[in-house]
């Protein structure tokens, strides 16, 4: 196999910085369907393939429910495998993403993230990774392209670790990070074949011919609770590794985010923003900004949403004096953002009782701007000097 | 930090435009970001492409609204311009126009470059694809990055006759542009 080298600085998009981060991780099988926004990433991965760069079967498959069958047999299997959706691809593979979950494939997929349709859209949201945040896959959202690259190795090396094989979703928003085209440095395949060697010593249960077995047998009652037992306390254990493996990662190549949260300026905040995802890049300059006229802010961004960091975030809140959450997907029933309510029940378990304001953003494409940033900072001052302030604004529309 | 808005129309390149721009800018030396925004795609449908850059990383994610620099590729699009432009005081305008048209007197600019796009691109590649010729003129115009590392961008999407064509446009938008100085109109 060519071992051409592809490493350097690069300027190239969320997708391709994608495909670049699978092609250094050569998993054996790759098996997706395109829809908007994800497209680019398997037309890249095309030509890597053909270039001689990847020793991966690619299988094109008819349909998205097909992907993730396919995965789902190659992954439990002992195979390292890859796939990508949006939105009604990712409705159209649920069945799948459920069956994955629950025999435990340490499948890493790629997640470029769509609002959901109806009304009829193919812009940049979060439903589609809220729809299925309770299916028991692990949810890592990354802020930019070199993200991107960076977390999908990451990924790898936390679905497959012996104490974790759970599932992983890299999360990130079309367009504003699919096709948004960023400096990118691309490492080499003998840099990533290092980070992820510990792997090679780690074995799993592997369906094969030699010994006879049962897979996703017929289950009920105790057992079947066991296995979700197990589930639950696998999560557990892959939030302290996901911290482990950042600072591996930052130790080897040099680039650190934070682990399961990142900080920014909130040590010596009074107010927080919470946020998810590639705005939280936007608020940071407005925290800085807002900082030089005395605005004492911080932001936590959640990178990973599943599992949920309560611990960090009942840390990183404590002490201060009113949070706002700014939403990028919206709970209908709760008339609230997710992270929103999220946050509240840390707050319900930890026994904190900080003011909190929610706002909902960015829905199908809308821009969350420097304007809506900062007048969400503003109203979150309001609150902790004891403004009336209403539970939940929709900064699009207020 | 500097910002660049792109309006073209799906099928002509503005986002391969932007994408080129990027790239140069970075073996500039600049650290860039630079996305598209469109609806429906398919062709005819209008785009719009951001692109900002800086000298350290930048972070933001929103979409451009008032830009240092606009530059229109598409000439339906530079006919529905209008006068008092959506960019920052004393910006740079450049315009995909006919030039033996009496140009507008855009206000709130400090800079005009004309050129059109749509001859050169119609005389070079036959076809109304004004992206090359304008990132030329976007040299011209700014002069925030020289023609040579747009000419080597020009290498990693294009290849053969396409890309001689391309290097011709882009060669030629750079030649053409006719730029003006506006003083005070603000």
């Amino acid at each position: 196999m060519q071992r051409e080298d592809i490493s350097g600085w690069k300027v190239i998009t969320g997708n391709q910085a994608c495909a670049y981060a699978v092609c250094l991780a050569r998993p054996d099988v790759v098996a997706a369907y395109p829809i908007t926004p994800q497209t680019t990433i398997l037309e890249e991965l095309a030509k890597f393939s053909n270039q001689g760069l990847m020793p991966t079967e690619f299988i094109t498959v008819e349909g998205e429910n097909s992907a993730m069958g396919s995965c789902l047999g190659a992954s439990i299997s002992g195979g390292r495998t890859f796939t990508a959706t949006s939105s009604n691809g990712l409705a159209f593979m649920y069945d799948g993403y459920v069956f994955a979950a629950g025999n435990r494939a340490p499948i890493v997929m790629a997640l470029v993230m769509r609002d959901q349709v109806a009304p009829h859209c193919v812009a940049s949201g979060q439903q589609d990774a809220i729809m299925v945040k309770d299916q028991g896959w692990i949810q890592i959202f990354a802020e930019s392209c070199q993200e991107i690259l960076d977390l999908i190795i990451m990924a790898y090396r936390l679905a497959e670790d012996k104490d974790v094989l759970l599932p992983v979703n890299i999360c990130y928003e079309g367009f504003f990070l699919s096709y948004m085209t960023q400096n990118v440095h691309v490492p080499g395949f003998e840099e990533v074949d290092q980070f992820l060697s510990p792997l090679k010593d780690m074995d799993r249960m592997t369906w094969n011919l030699e010994t006879p077995m049962g897979f996703s047998s017929y289950i009920t009652g105790d057992l079947f609770m066991e296995y979700r037992y197990k589930h639950s306390a696998a999560f557990e254990r892959s939030k302290e590794r996901f911290e482990d493996i950042n600072k591996a990662f930052a130790d080897q190549f040099g680039r650190s985010y934070g682990g399961q949260i990142q900080e920014y300026k909130t040590e010596d905040a009074d107010v927080l923003l919470i946020m998810m995802g590639a705005s939280s890049g936007t608020a940071k300059p407005v925290i800085d900004a807002m900082r030089e006229q005395g605005t004492k802010a911080g932001l936590i961004r959640i990178r990973m949403f599943r599992p949920f960091p309560k611990e960090k975030i009942a840390e990183a809140i404590h002490g201060k004096k009113a949070i706002g959450v700014i939403d990028k997907n919206v709970n209908c029933a709760w008339n609230s953002g997710h992270v929103y309510l999220e946050v509240q029940a840390v707050q319900g378990i930890y026994g904190t009782n900080i003011p909190m304001v929610g706002f909902i953003d960015g829905l199908a494409g809308g821009d969350i701007n420097e304007e809506h940033i900062e007048r969400a900072v503003d109203i979150t001052v309001g609150l902790s000097q004891g403004k009336e302030t209403k539970e939940l604004i929709w900064l699009a529309l207020e | 930090m500097k910002e660049i808005k792109l309006w073209g129309r799906g099928g002509q390149g503005a986002v391969i435009a932007a994408e080129m721009l990027a790239a140069a800018l970075a073996t500039d030396g600049k650290w860039v970001a630079a996305f598209p925004s469109f609806g429906p795609e398919r062709r005819g449908a209008p785009v719009d492409a951001f692109i900002r850059f800086n000298d350290k990383p930048i972070t933001t994610v929103s979409e451009i609204k008032a830009p240092d620099c606009l530059m229109v590729l598409d000439r339906v699009r530079a006919v529905s311009t209008p006068e008092n432009p959506e960019i920052k005081p004393d910006g740079i305008l450049i315009m995909n126009v006919a030039m033996d048209v009496e140009p507008i007197n855009y206000q709130g600019i400090s800079v005009l470059g004309r050129v059109d796009g749509t001859k050169i691109g119609m005389e070079e590649i036959g076809r109304d694809i004004s992206n090359s010729v304008m990132l030329g003129a976007f040299a011209k115009t700014t002069g925030w990055i020289g023609v040579e590392p747009l000419l080597e961008c020009l290498d990693e999407h294009f290849a053969g006759k396409l890309l001689k064509v391309n290097q011709q446009c882009l060669k030629r938008g750079f030649e053409e542009t006719v730029v003006t100085r506006h003083q005070g109109d603000v």
